[in-house]
Order: structure tokens, then C-alpha cells, then sequence
């Protein structure tokens, strides 16, 4: 670990290229990348630029080491096996293949949580138009899922429980062990959306469990165009091909093929080399500094906003936990406060929906701004955006 | 919005020179159509600018930003006013530069325009019965006598 007990964060501001006055405070949608991982992905572009597994020449091999060992990488990042992390070019793709590849039929159950990201949704939601699978909800509240609520939901046509870690719309944190327990005495698979758990805390899939768990790279602090899904290597030797083409393959003829192994046959085509490469680094960077630090300095600036602005007339907090606020301002729309922040104060949010659309039509809500904090953010910034809210929020009232 | 029908004629300017601002006319256009039809703006332009105006004098003074964000609508609405005032007074002007030399007609005046001059020639020349032509040359060529004596010189006064 490079930070022992205290994260800097002001030491690692200075990896972070793009980082200056302005405030960034939207890495729940996208992280900012430390100049490790830029060197990283563009040691591929100077260096190695060629294919992996096809080519036997040096740029070939060279590439084909450097993918073996980001893939180890990120497969001890979340105590994995290698063999079970599969490379996708985000974690909505990783949701796809495994919602596309499980085989399930007309009548099938699948429970997802009323806190889903669009892409924990919508795939369920085609396979309902398109085979008539059954879609459940399972409530959560801000404490996170209600597993009494889960239990009763469970029956014989159940085959996946799918849900969110935490919350990428107010970090809200779902009880994943809660959820895998109950799953497993009902003989129910599960899979875990880690997007916004895997870059703020220690994931470990085989305390956690889970069937499944996807996450993407470019929220922590990895490339834009990556993701992985991991599956349990006895899930994923069931698991059906989603995209299939180069490199899925053993052998074809004009009439048949024979799959590749695990994982080669989920990854379609030539891949995001520089990108995967550039995941491995991020990974690496994240375990220097330690999950630990990470998860607590998010909880004290996470602290600094909710003790800030938790009694402030006209600021309607929506949701808070950790590094994300989610809120409202009386009297604002949610782009125009966003847009204050932006050119008044210099601070980088998000406004909208953030992609739980279901979740804001149902609490009749038409979006909100979310703040969303990592670890090259300092108290000072959590201050000062806290006083900046403030001000908008007299302007309002 | 009423933002958005100001924004139209000035990013519509702006989108000559550049793709951006063609992108933002196209909004502008969406929403003042919208706007016509009774609909809500929904790319959200009006927003942007609003907030993005509010933002910018905040940093100057919060109470000349809450102002402007109290009363935006009014304050668009005055622009908007003016806006279209202008429009027509420059029509206007245009008009009379073309049809009678000088950007306010036949009583003459300031002109901003190059080329004319002060005086609608045709109606003096009219009046005292000489050529409109050469009325036109002598008032040119003496404009260095100044106003009042270049005129009465070549009306003969
Ligand atoms: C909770 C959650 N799930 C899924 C996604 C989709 O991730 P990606 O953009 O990598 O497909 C996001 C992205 O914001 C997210 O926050």
C-alpha cells in the first residue's frame, strides 16, 4: 500500500493529469484516469501493437503476456480465478451475455431490485417481450434490498436473482451475502451489478459467492471501453455464446463449430488490447493505495456533504451514502443547477435520470443532480461544494 | 422558451462559421417550435442558458444572479422585445437607404450607411427645380463647408 493509514489524497491528485481548480465530481458515471494507466495503454500503441493470440511474433507474444497479466490482475482484484474473468467492452455487455447466454425460457423468473441501472433492466425486460420470461421487483429502501421481501418472492420457476451492489443513484449498498444466502438455500443463481462497489471497495466473489458479477473499467480509473463479467467456472461452462465470430472458436466447418475454452469463446473478435492492458493498471494502482483507504476517505467526505446540507432550506436530498449525493434543489430544475455549479463554481456533476428511469417515473421524480466523489477528491472540494450548494439553494428559495 | 427564440437568430449567425452552433440552432429551432405548439422545450437549451447566465454572474454577485433567475422571463421577454424592434428598425433603414439614399428617408438625418448623404436630394431638388444630379455632386463635393453653408451654396440661397 502506498497510503498505510490516511489516504493523500493530495499526493495522488498529482497522477491524475486533467485534475486542477475544477471540481470533478461525476466519477460515478466516469472515472479520471492517473497517468499509470495513459502509459500504460499507450505502451501498447508505441510498443506491441498487434494481435493476441493469433499472431506468433514478438509484438504478438509480448501482447499476449501483457493481456495474460492483466487479466490475473483483475481477476486477483476481485479473487477470482483467470479463468473466469471474461473482457467486454463494458459491464452493460457483461449483463447481456450472461442475461442472453442463461438459456432461460417462457415463464422464468428473474428478481431484480427497483434500484436497477437501465442496463440491469432492460435486457431482462426484452427477454420478457421476446420469450416471456417474468420480470420481478423486489423493493429496497434507502437501508438497501428488503430480503424478507426476497425470500417471499422465491419459487420453483426462480432461476436468477440479479442486483445491484450499490446503488450508482444515491450509493446506496444492497446486502449482497443477505441476497447469495437466501439464493442458495432456494437453489437460485445470482449475479452481482458491481459497477459502482468493484472501484470503492474490496469485492471478493468467492466470500461474496455470487454466480456472476460484472463490472466496468472506466469507473475505476480504468479505460473507456472495458468491462468484465466474472462467472464461476461451473456457470460459465453452461453459460450459452452471445457474440460469436474470431476467436470463439476451436474449429469450424461449413456445417458445424467447435467452441473455443473459457474464456476465449465469450470474447468475440479482436479485443480492446490497450484498453484491457490499461485495466490491468488500473487495478494495480487501486491495490497500492488500498480499497480500505479508498472506501473510508470516501465515507468522510460522503460525511462532510450530508453534515453540510442535511437541514439546509430548500436542498432535498434524494438519496445519500458514501461519495454520492443525490438531490434536488426547490424551485431549480436539476440541469440548471447543474449548469450553476458547472459555470459559477467550476464543479463537474450529473443531471438526469442517471439511467434509473424506472425509479424516478415510479417516485414521480423528473431527475435529479448527483454528486459523486472518489478518491482524488479532497475535503476542501466536499466544502466547498457543500458552501456552492448552499448559495444556489438561497437563489432558489 | 423565449431564451430559445433569441438564441435561434444568434447561434443561426454563429452556425455560418461554426458546426457547433448549427447543432444549437437546430435545439433552438426544436424548441421554439415546441414552444409554438404548446409543447415543453425538451432539449433542455432554455435550461442550459439559464443556468449557464446564472452561473456566470454569480461569480460576480449572487443577488444579480438570483435577479436574473427570478426574473429571467421577463428580462427575455424585454430582449426579445428589443430584439425584434431592432430588427425591424434596421429593415427599415435598409429599405430607405436603398429607395432613397439615406437610412431615414425623405427627412434625411444621421446615417450610419457610407455613400449617401444627409439630404434626400430628389424631394430638394424637386422643391427648388433644379437636377437631381447635379444637386447630388454639389452637396458631395462641398461637404468640407459643413452642413448648413453647403446647403444653402448649392440651393442657391
Ligand atoms: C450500477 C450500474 N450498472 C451498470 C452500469 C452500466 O455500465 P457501463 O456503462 O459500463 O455499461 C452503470 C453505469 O453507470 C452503473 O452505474
Amino acid at each position: 500500500m502506498i497510503f498505510d493509514k490516511k489516504l493523500d489524497a493530495g499526493r495522488i491528485r498529482r497522477d491524475f493529469p486533467t485534475l486542477g481548480k475544477m471540481i470533478y465530481a461525476d466519477s460515478a458515471c466516469m472515472s479520471l484516469k492517473p497517468r499509470q494507466v495513459i502509459e500504460k495503454m499507450n505502451e501498447y500503441y508505441y510498443n506491441y501493437p498487434a494481435c493476441a493470440g493469433r499472431s506468433a511474433h514478438r509484438y504478438g507474444r509480448k501482447l499476449e503476456e501483457e493481456i495474460a497479466r492483466a487479466r490475473k490482475e483483475i481477476a486477483v482484484f476481485i479473487g477470482a480465478k483467470e479463468k473466469e474473468i471474461i473482457f467486454t467492452k463494458n459491464a452493460t455487455e457483461a449483463l447481456n451475455l450472461a442475461a442472453n447466454g442463461l438459456r432461460l425460457k417462457r415463464g422464468d423468473e428473474v428478481i431484480i431490485t427497483d434500484k436497477e441501472h437501465s442496463s440491469n433492466i432492460i435486457p431482462w425486460l426484452k427477454l420478457k417481450k421476446e420469450i416471456g420470461i417474468k420480470v420481478v421487483i423486489c423493493n429496497t429502501g434507502t437501508s438497501g434490498i428488503d430480503l424478507e421481501e426476497l425470500r417471499s418472492l422465491i419459487n420453483n420457476r426462480t432461476k436468477l436473482i440479479s442486483a445491484v451492489h450499490v446503488s450508482n443513484l444515491d450509493g446506496m449498498e444492497n446486502d449482497i451475502s443477505g441476497i447469495v444466502k437466501i439464493a442458495r438455500k432456494k437453489g437460485v443463481r445470482v449475479m452481482i451489478d458491481a459497477c459502482q462497489s468493484a472501484p470503492h471497495k474490496t469485492i471478493d466473489v468467492k466470500k461474496i459467492d455470487c454466480d456472476f458479477l460484472a463490472f466496468s473499467g472506466h469507473k475505476m480509473l480504468g479505460p473507456t471501453g472495458t468491462g468484465v463479467l466474472y462467472g464461476k467456472l461451473k456457470e460459465l461452462e453452461k453459460l450459452g455464446m452471445f457474440i460469436v465470430g474470431g476467436e470463439t472458436v476451436l474449429d469450424a466447418t461449413y456445417e458445424d463449430y467447435k467452441p473455443e475454452e473459457i474464456p476465449a469463446r465469450f470474447e468475440a473478435g479482436l479485443q480492446n488490447y490497450s484498453g484491457i492492458i490499461g485495466l490491468g493498471e488500473a487495478c494495480r494502482y487501486l491495490k497500492k493505495v488500498g480499497m480500505k483507504n479508498i472506501e473510508k476517505h470516501e465515507k468522510k467526505l460522503g460525511d462532510i456533504l450530508r453534515d453540510g446540507l442535511r437541514d439546509v432550506k430548500g436542498v432535498e436530498i434524494i438519496g445519500s451514502n458514501s461519495g454520492v449525493f443525490n438531490f434536488n434543489i426547490k424551485g431549480m430544475t436539476h440541469h440548471e443547477v447543474a449548469k450553476i455549479l458547472d459555470s459559477g463554481y467550476g464543479i463537474m456533476v450529473r443531471s438526469g435520470r442517471h439511467c434509473v428511469h424506472e425509479w424516478y417515473n415510479d417516485h414521480k421524480i423528473e431527475g435529479s443532480v448527483r454528486a459523486s466523489f472518489y478518491l482524488y477528491n479532497t475535503e476542501e472540494e466536499a466544502e466547498r461544494f457543500v458552501s456552492a450548494v448552499k448559495e444556489i439553494a438561497r437563489i432558489g428559495n | 422558451m423565449v431564451l430559445c427564440w433569441i438564441a435561434l437568430p444568434v447561434f443561426a449567425l454563429l452556425g455560418i462559421f461554426s458546426a457547433k452552433y448549427r447543432r444549437l440552432t437546430k435545439e433552438s429551432l426544436d424548441c421554439m417550435f415546441r414552444t409554438v405548439t404548446l409543447r415543453k422545450c425538451r432539449s433542455g437549451l432554455d435550461e442550459r442558458i439559464k443556468g449557464d447566465v446564472t452561473g456566470k454572474l454569480m461569480r460576480f454577485s449572487p443577488g444579480l444572479a438570483k435577479g436574473f433567475f427570478r426574473y429571467y422571463k421577463i428580462i427575455a421577454w424585454i430582449i426579445l422585445i428589443i430584439f425584434i424592434w431592432s430588427a425591424y428598425a434596421s429593415a427599415l433603414g435598409m429599405y430607405n437607404y436603398y429607395k432613397h439614399g439615406n437610412c431615414n428617408g425623405v427627412e434625411g438625418g444621421f446615417c450610419i450607411l457610407p455613400g449617401g448623404n444627409d439630404y434626400d436630394t430628389k424631394a430638394l431638388a424637386l422643391e427648388y427645380g433644379l437636377d437631381e444630379k447635379e444637386l447630388a455632386d454639389c452637396l458631395e463635393k462641398n461637404r468640407y463647408l459643413g452642413k448648413e453653408e453647403c446647403l444653402n451654396y448649392c440651393l442657391g440661397i
